[in-house]
């Protein structure tokens, strides 16, 4: 006996392959679209697509919160974007540029190299910049060293230093050696040794503002001075 | 807003463009800060490292030309700068009680986290996939599926509060199921492009919704 051919089974729409991926397809609906998936490489490819991708979206979604870092980390981060800009506007000449903002830090901190180095001649280079918490934010290049560092007061009124220590492309690798907080009459007042980046954390006493550069042999390479604070 | 690819922010930065370094910075912060959430720091330190990360960056925006690799730079920035960080505080506890040097086998990651470290940092640069695959999106299509995945516009039962979703996109309720499903699979597409997962979300090209697309970028 002649039988009639069974109907095909309605193509799901994508709009029923997206409810099932989202998680809220009646049941029928979901039986009906996985069958279909078991028949049809495009469908499946689909679902398997969209489940993918709501499952991706939703774990970011939930975790979004947990994942976001502090503000003030944010900021200091965001803070760096001056170091960029910096870019744009290099390069200074040796020397010219003591004479811009930190005219008189870079002073002190040739005079400073002179005395210790017994080299009045020492070539200094520093830039430096203000972030918006005010002038807390210090770089610089002493011979083939590039120094940058920025000084942060947490809330309960502690403060350290951050920052890098990185030689000029081609003079060799990290620097190592330490880094000192300076207290009147050239007393250590903290040190820490640079770590294999050359990167740095110092917890100074507060309103500390000048910090010595140490090689391993125990010479002071550099001072970082910053200037004083404005208006916090 | 188009998007723009970290390739281009990367060159923009280079150029001083500090507009460009604030979109790479919000990009890629909690890309970050979740591998720096998986070591055991003390929360100064984990700020401090975010920071360090990011000026390490800077400091090798040169070096670092390619956009595609960058997402896998800065997880692996962050991964040794935690390990360093754990290394100091270990020698330093060590030496106040006079011990001897440290193992540096799996140095300051949780130790709850069963996970090994590649892994997580494939987690996270997952993630980060997701967030370029919702920023490549776009529009009211990243916004509506925000909102719907996400726990802003949710009602108390965890549902999703469509009249609030209408009025917040202005988007007729009625037109929500159908927009999702054309949003979904464009964001597959968009992850399949990325290569995020097994790439299934990719080969999905050969059923397209035959709607019109209202959301769709231009």
């Amino acid at each position: 006996m002649a039988s009639e051919p069974r109907p095909s089974p309605r193509q799901p729409s994508t709009e029923e392959i997206a409810s099932v991926a989202f998680g809220d397809a009646a049941q029928d609906v979901v039986r009906r679209i996985e069958i279909a998936a078991t028949r049809d490489r495009a469908t499946a490819d689909l679902l398997r697509g969209m489940r993918t991708a709501a499952e991706a979206v939703r774990a970011e979604c939930t975790a979004a919160q947990e994942l976001e870092p502090p503000a003030d980390a944010l900021r200091r981060a965001l803070a760096l974007g001056a170091r960029v800009a910096a870019r744009g506007q290099r390069p200074m000449g040796a020397i010219a540029s003591i004479g811009s903002a930190l005219d008189t830090a870079g002073a002190a901190i040739a005079s400073w190299l002179g005395l210790a180095r017994g080299d009045e001649a020492a070539s200094v280079t520093l830039a430096g910049f203000r972030d918006d918490r005010g002038a807390d934010t210090v770089a610089g290049t002493v011979g083939a060293l590039r120094i940058r560092a920025e000084r942060i007061e947490a809330e309960d009124g502690t403060e350290r230093v951050v920052g890098e220590i990185a030689r000029e492309e081609g003079a060799g690798g990290a620097m190592r050696g330490s880094i000192a907080a300076l207290g009147a009459g050239e007393t250590v007042l903290a040190r820490a040794e640079l770590d294999p980046f050359g990167m740095f954390t110092l917890a100074v006493p507060a309103g500390t503002a000048r910090l010595a550069l140490i090689d391993r042999a125990g010479a002071v390479v550099a001072v970082i001075e910053w200037p004083a604070r404005s208006g916090r | 807003m188009s998007f723009v690819p970290d390739e281009t922010l990367l060159e923009r930065c280079r150029d001083g463009d500090a507009a460009a370094w604030e979109a790479l910075v919000q990009r890629h912060r909690r890309l970050v800060w979740s591998i720096l959430l998986k070591h055991r720091l003390r929360e100064e330190e984990r700020e401090d490292i975010f920071q360090q990360v990011f000026a390490a960056l800077v400091e090798h925006l040169d070096g670092v030309r390619d956009g595609k690799a960058l997402p896998a730079w800065l997880a692996t920035t962050a991964r040794r700068l935690c390990w360093r960080a754990a290394q100091r505080a270990r020698s330093s506890r060590e030496a106040a009680a006079g011990v001897g040097a440290a193992d540096e086998d799996g140095a300051g990651i949780d130790p709850e986290d069963t996970r090994g470290e590649r892994e997580v940092v494939e987690t996270a640069t997952e993630r980060q996939l997701v967030r370029e695959g919702l920023e490549r999106l776009g529009g009211k299509c990243r916004e509506l599926l925000e909102a719907l995945f996400g726990g802003s516009m949710q009602g108390p039962s965890g549902e999703p509060n469509y009249a609030l979703i209408s009025e917040r996109l202005g988007l007729r309720v009625g037109s929500i199921g159908p927009t999702r499903a054309r949003c979904l699979e464009k964001l597959a597409r968009v992850l399949g492009t990325l290569g995020f997962g097994d790439g299934a979300a990719g080969r999905s090209e050969g059923r397209s919704a035959d709607q019109q697309r209202p959301f769709e970028d231009s």
